[in-house]
């Protein structure tokens, strides 16, 4: 009997195997190396900035409570999308998210631009009831965040792993975290990481 | 394919059990379809963005956004408005109405009387009452306090009708002060229309031993036991950010600062009871 190829890859498991990983993987590959290499995959942004320390806390509460579940932050490109929240998101906009938070479904609005749409103490009404503000919502309330005080325990640590990441913390930065996070409630942090979202670029004064 | 039928065909020359595998060649059509896909993205690679940087068709997500943007304002160009066209007219009112449940009801409550912004129904404007002084604070906002900038957000038209149903909340059809707005700015001040003289209240040791009563279980959570400030402002120096007269005092207390988390007291506490009050913080700088 002539050779069979066939034959011979499939009565071999682990060669089977090898050479399944390996086309598997040029898909990929040939997707996601060429991004590490060429320069516009993310064009900078002025008026990016790392988070603060307690911005980057309150985003901590904002994944612990799964907010990504039915927020995103990820306005795109379609007309209908930025009539609602403003200009459509840019690449650089998450250059120091780890993870990003651009999510995938919109119970709620998308939070991309949220910061300074709304006052603090919105924000606070809107924590303790959200009906309160907006009627027809259908968002929890989140009463514990102004009785529970923040836990900056891990603050120095967090930033570091940023850093390492590729956030460019400064040392003295990190060595302030834990006097800027003193004495906050979780409410103030996730206040505070809200506010920040999306200050970058600016809605178009008319 | 007559051949076919005739022959047996090819096995792949195994057996397992008697059970044997037929080794018939794929289908032409469905040969024909995978090297056509493999050409197909080679091509395509060319046409649209990848490796070899904008692909020859030019095509990117932004410039077909901004086609979209373009076609967009061709097809509802933004009508030259002016807010007076608007005013007193029940038609652009209500639709005004609409416009503002949606984007304003979250602060002004759904009625316009005020939540975390200031309530709109009486004749009291931090930011002037005419028509254009309404058009301007909404399409600018007051960031500072929270105001979103809303020209961008609505356009001129929305925001004219906007201003023109916030305009109606305290005047009738021809411009006149409704009766309900100028109720309300006496009712906030001086609850039940008792008018109390602040003259016979301030420096008088009853009434600011009254008032420290009322201040320690209403005022000390966010101006500090001794009105020394917490959340909410010292209130023993000289520092006067809505005014340190008597009846600027007063005023503030009985209207609050929606804006800044301090309560409106006139409904709560009642004019002989913020007279106190009042009484009580004067004397905190005034000894």
């Amino acid at each position: 009997m002539k050779f069979n190829r066939h034959q011979f890859v499939e009565q071999r498991a682990a060669l089977m195997g090898i050479l399944v990983t390996i086309v598997v993987s040029i898909g990929g590959l040939a997707e996601i190396v060429p991004l590490y290499f060429l320069k516009d995959t993310i064009p900078p942004l002025e008026g990016v900035k790392p988070y603060t320390p307690l911005e980057l806390e309150g985003r901590d509460i904002y994944i612990r409570e799964g907010c990504y579940n039915c927020h995103s932050q990820m306005i795109r490109p379609f007309r209908a999308e930025t009539e609602r929240y403003g200009p459509y998101s840019k690449p650089a906009e998450s250059m120091y998210d780890h993870p990003f938070q651009w999510g995938s479904k919109r119970t709620g609005p998308d939070l991309a631009r949220v910061g300074g749409k709304y006052s603090d103490s919105w924000h606070v009404q809107h924590f303790r009831d959200p009906r309160s503000m907006v009627p027809e919502s259908v968002m929890p309330r989140y009463p514990w965040f102004e009785k529970t005080p923040l836990d900056n325990s891990k603050i120095q640590d967090k930033m570091r792993a940023m850093k390492m990441l590729g956030v460019p913390y400064t040392e003295a930065d990190i060595f302030r975290a834990p006097r800027e996070t003193a004495n906050k409630t979780e409410l103030d942090a996730i206040i505070a990481y809200l506010q920040s979202l999306g200050k970058a670029v600016k809605r178009e004064e008319e | 394919m007559s051949d076919n039928d005739k022959k047996e065909p090819q096995t792949i020359g195994h057996a397992i059990d008697g059970i044997e595998e037929y080794d018939n060649p794929l289908p032409g059509w469905w040969l024909l379809m995978f090297y056509g896909a493999i050409i197909f993205s080679v091509i395509y690679w060319f046409l649209y963005p990848s490796w070899f940087g904008k692909g020859y068709l030019g095509w990117s997500q932004i410039s077909q956004y901004e086609e979209e943007v373009k076609q967009a304002k061709i097809l509802y160009p933004e009508k030259v408005v002016s807010i007076n066209d608007f005013i007193g007219k029940d038609e652009f009112i209500n639709k005004g109405k609409e416009i503002f449940a949606q984007n304003c009801a979250s602060c002004h409550g759904p009625e316009g009387k005020g939540l975390v912004g200031p309530n709109l129904t009486d004749n009291v404007w931090i930011h002037g009452g005419k028509p254009e002084e309404i058009f301007n604070t909404i399409t600018k906002g007051v960031t500072a306090k929270g105001m979103p900038t809303w020209g961008p957000v609505l356009g001129k038209e929305k925001v004219a009708l906007v201003g023109a149903f916030v305009y109606s909340l305290s005047h009738d059809s021809q411009g006149n002060l409704l009766p309900s707005a100028k109720q309300q700015v006496v009712a906030s001040i001086v609850k039940e229309d008792k008018i109390i003289d602040l003259n016979k209240v301030i420096g008088n040791p009853e009434h600011i031993a009254k008032g420290k009563e009322i201040f320690t279980q209403n005022c000390v959570s966010c101006h500090g036991p001794e009105g020394k400030g917490l959340v909410g402002p010292n209130l023993t120096d000289s520092v006067w950010i809505h005014g340190g007269k008597p009846e600027n005092i007063r005023d503030t207390i009985t209207k609050g600062v929606a804006a800044k988390g301090m309560p409106t007291w006139g409904p709560i506490l009642g004019s002989e009871k913020i007279a106190d009050v009042t009484a009580f913080v004067y004397s905190l700088s005034n000894k």
